[in-house]
């Protein structure tokens, strides 16, 4: 009877061991059965009692055995392996797939993927923004090794409108200046970078440049930023210059009409020419489908070497060597306010800063002596 | 001697939740008398605080109603009889919000009250793609929406800019307030934050901003005491995208991929399952946010709660509310 409850409590004791322990206690306990086994073998041969022979005797057990055993060493051999786990664990996953609980579980952590439960008054996410910076940290310095010329040229605090050109049929370059400046850059400035309006409303990416910082591309937005000292980056060539072809590559589009210039005017805002070299190569546009674009609600579908013939392979971007080279500010004090009535002087000076960017990538190419090692 | 020192006050719509709340604060406030105006009679009214069943779809109510500003000589009309909510019944909607309020001016115009407040919505600016982040106050309405829960509020609005030209005497201030939430409202979003699953769109996650429900009763009572002319976008402070909302108020976001999700809601709003219809989804695509640092520096409205506050107040009276601990 003692033995039995004992028994009782080592059976409820070996659901909390570990595989080890639990294969060490199992064969202690065979072999005491065995021995047991052997000193009743005994008995039956000093003493001959009944009627059972022993060859019968013992091939009543000895299948019973032969499976024990082979069990055992099945057992064995599983823990043996390097991948141990916990079979209570192991348990607990194989019922997961059963519970409402888990999927609700994975949906949450899916759709509010790392979002916190602050964000600034345009929507930037500190916490998502932390979360994919390996991405961008990855793309800067091993994708496309960004080289930064000129960064002490952005200001340390106080308002700056950074002009650059733009380029690589997704805006990789807004988010490479962006990175630049927030990583090397002595002050680790955030740059706001406006977006195009269509991208801003494009599902998911939209979303995903609002959580990164991104500003849908507007003057009443941007004159905010520039009036709460932020530095704000545009690409007045807006969709021109970032579905340029191949052919067309370093050739700076028209600036728009001249609205960043009126904007810098009216806040005042001194003007940074960026020019970025690379960004052209990352995806050599061949050819741009407008009309089968407007029917998903996009500009244009992109034809690329790659894309969409290799699917989603095909949206991996080239790894060419980049240079960011920030200019020499703009200083736009000695212009009146009132100046942005002028059409002609906003075409001027909107002329003299597409010029001065076209200069710098001039400089930039004439040095480069190769697309990939730069 | 002393009715006369008090100011007479007439709210128009007291059954609904900011005419309620006005209503309770200022008539135990001693410098007010107050006139209750609506249809049915609601049960805080005090003893000396007047009430008039006035439906103001009926055609001649105006002199009806001149009647009853003329008699009580009643200082200041707030203009409360709106749906809060997106309704079914369009044309009862545009009856009573449109020409209800034309009867309302009608009367005010020609007994020449001092002092009109509007109680409009931050929704007359519409759910644009182009809408700038913040939208100021001289920002145009959305006055072709094809949305007409929007477009009556819009016409109310221009009609209330029309009476201001007309009658220039007349102080008028117009309150757009933003989504009001907090623990005892109920308005459209509140029954769309009361479901474990809340729908949204696919790809999609406009920043909302949100208005304290006791913030908007502090706006509405301040805009009695002071004298402002002009509109004002009364919101609360900082945003957050929806998904985050949902979040916070501890439900499950369902993304449905937008051309199947208008007709969708359509058809639940339809059969009442849904609080608002396919065409208010664009709100939940794009950003309508209204920038509220006039009334800050004119007014002087300091809204008292962030927009996690207001969610957190909302939820958490919303999970007593689910174990029946609280009406």
């Amino acid at each position: 009877m003692a033995k039995k409850l004992e028994e009782e409590r080592v059976l409820n004791g070996i659901k909390g061991m570990s595989v080890e322990d639990r294969i060490e206690l199992l064969e202690k306990r065979l072999l005491e059965r065995l021995e047991l086994l052997e000193e009743r073998v005994k008995e039956i041969e000093t003493k001959k009692e009944g009627d059972v022979s022993l060859p019968e005797f013992f091939s009543r057990y000895q299948e019973k055995f032969d499976e024990a055993i082979s069990k055992l060493e099945k057992v064995k051999k599983r823990s043996s392996l390097p991948t141990l786990f916990d079979f209570g664990k192991a348990i607990e996953n194989l019922k997961k797939p059963f519970k409402a609980e888990t999927y609700i579980k994975l949906w949450r952590s899916i759709s509010m993927w790392i979002t916190s439960d602050v964000v600034d008054e345009f929507g930037l996410d500190p916490v998502f923004e932390e979360a994919v910076s390996p991405l961008f940290d990855f793309l800067y310095h091993k994708w496309w090794r960004v080289s930064v010329i000129g960064l002490n040229n952005l200001p340390n605090k106080g308002r700056v409108l950074i002009v650059a050109n733009h380029a690589g049929t997704l805006p990789f370059d807004g988010a490479m200046i962006k990175y630049a400046a927030k990583m090397e850059h002595p002050a680790h400035r955030e740059i706001r970078p406006l977006v195009e309006n269509f991208v801003y409303y494009f599902p998911f990416l939209g979303t995903f440049m609002m959580r990164i910082g991104g500003v849908r591309a507007d003057q009443d937005n941007a004159r905010r930023l520039l009036e709460k000292e932020q530095a704000v980056l545009v690409f007045p060539e807006g969709v021109k210059g970032v579905g340029k072809l191949y052919k067309q590559r370093y050739r700076l589009q028209r600036f728009g009409r001249g609205g960043f210039i009126k904007l810098a005017l009216r806040t005042r805002s001194p003007i940074l020419p960026v020019a970025v070299v690379g960004s052209e190569e990352i995806y050599p546009l061949i050819a741009r489908l407008e009309g089968l674009g407007r029917l998903f609600g996009v500009p244009y579908i992109p034809i690329t070497l790659t894309f969409p013939w290799l699917g989603p392979i095909g949206v991996i971007p080239l790894p060419s060597k980049w240079f960011i080279h920030f200019g020499k500010l703009i200083d736009i004090s000695k212009y009146p306010p009132d100046a942005v009535n002028d059409e002609i002087f906003v075409n001027n000076l909107s002329e003299m800063v597409r010029r001065t960017i076209q200069e710098m990538i001039y400089e930039l190419l004439k040095k480069r002596r190769s697309i990939w090692f730069g | 001697m002393e009715e006369e020192k008090r100011k007479v006050i007439a709210i128009t719509g007291v059954n609904s939740f900011l005419g309620a709340n006005l209503c309770q604060r200022l008539q135990i406030d001693s410098r007010y008398k107050v006139i209750a105006i609506d249809m049915k009679k609601p049960s805080f009214l005090l003893k000396d605080t007047l009430f008039y069943k006035v439906d103001l779809t009926e055609p001649t109510v105006d002199l009806t109603l001149s009647d009853i500003i003329s008699i009580n000589r009643i200082d200041t009309v707030v203009h409360c009889a709106f749906f809060t909510n997106p309704t079914r019944k369009s044309a009862y909607a545009h009856e009573l919000e449109v020409i209800g309020t034309m009867h309302l001016l009608h009367a005010c115009a020609k007994v020449g009250i001092r002092k009109f407040i509007l109680r409009s919505s931050t929704l007359v600016y519409g759910a644009n793609p182009l809408n700038p982040n913040f939208i100021t106050e001289d920002y145009p309405l959305a006055e072709s929406s094809n949305y007409r829960y929007i477009r009556d509020k819009v016409e109310v609005e221009k009609m209330v800019e029309k009476f201001k030209r007309k009658n220039p005497n007349t102080i008028v201030t117009i309150l757009r307030f933003g989504i009001i939430l907090g623990p005892t409202v109920k308005n459209f979003f509140t029954e769309y934050l009361r479901r474990p699953f809340v729908i949204t769109l696919l790809g999609y996650d406009p920043l909302f901003q949100f208005l304290h429900e006791e913030d908007a009763v502090d706006a509405l009572k301040l805009a009695v005491e002071k004298d402002c002319d002009g509109v004002y976008n009364i919101v609360g402070d900082g945003v957050l995208p929806i998904s985050t909302v949902i979040k916070l108020a501890g439900r499950i976001n369902m993304p449905v991929f937008h051309p199947v999700a208008i007709p969708l809601v359509q058809f639940l709003f339809s059969t009442g399952v849904s609080p608002i219809g396919g065409k208010h989804l664009d709100f939940l695509r794009f950003v309508c946010i209204a920038d509220g640092e006039k009334a800050k520096k004119e007014m002087g409205f300091i809204p008292k709660y962030s927009v996690k506050e207001c969610i957190e107040s909302f939820a958490g009276m919303q999970r007593l509310r689910e174990l029946h601990l609280v009406e």
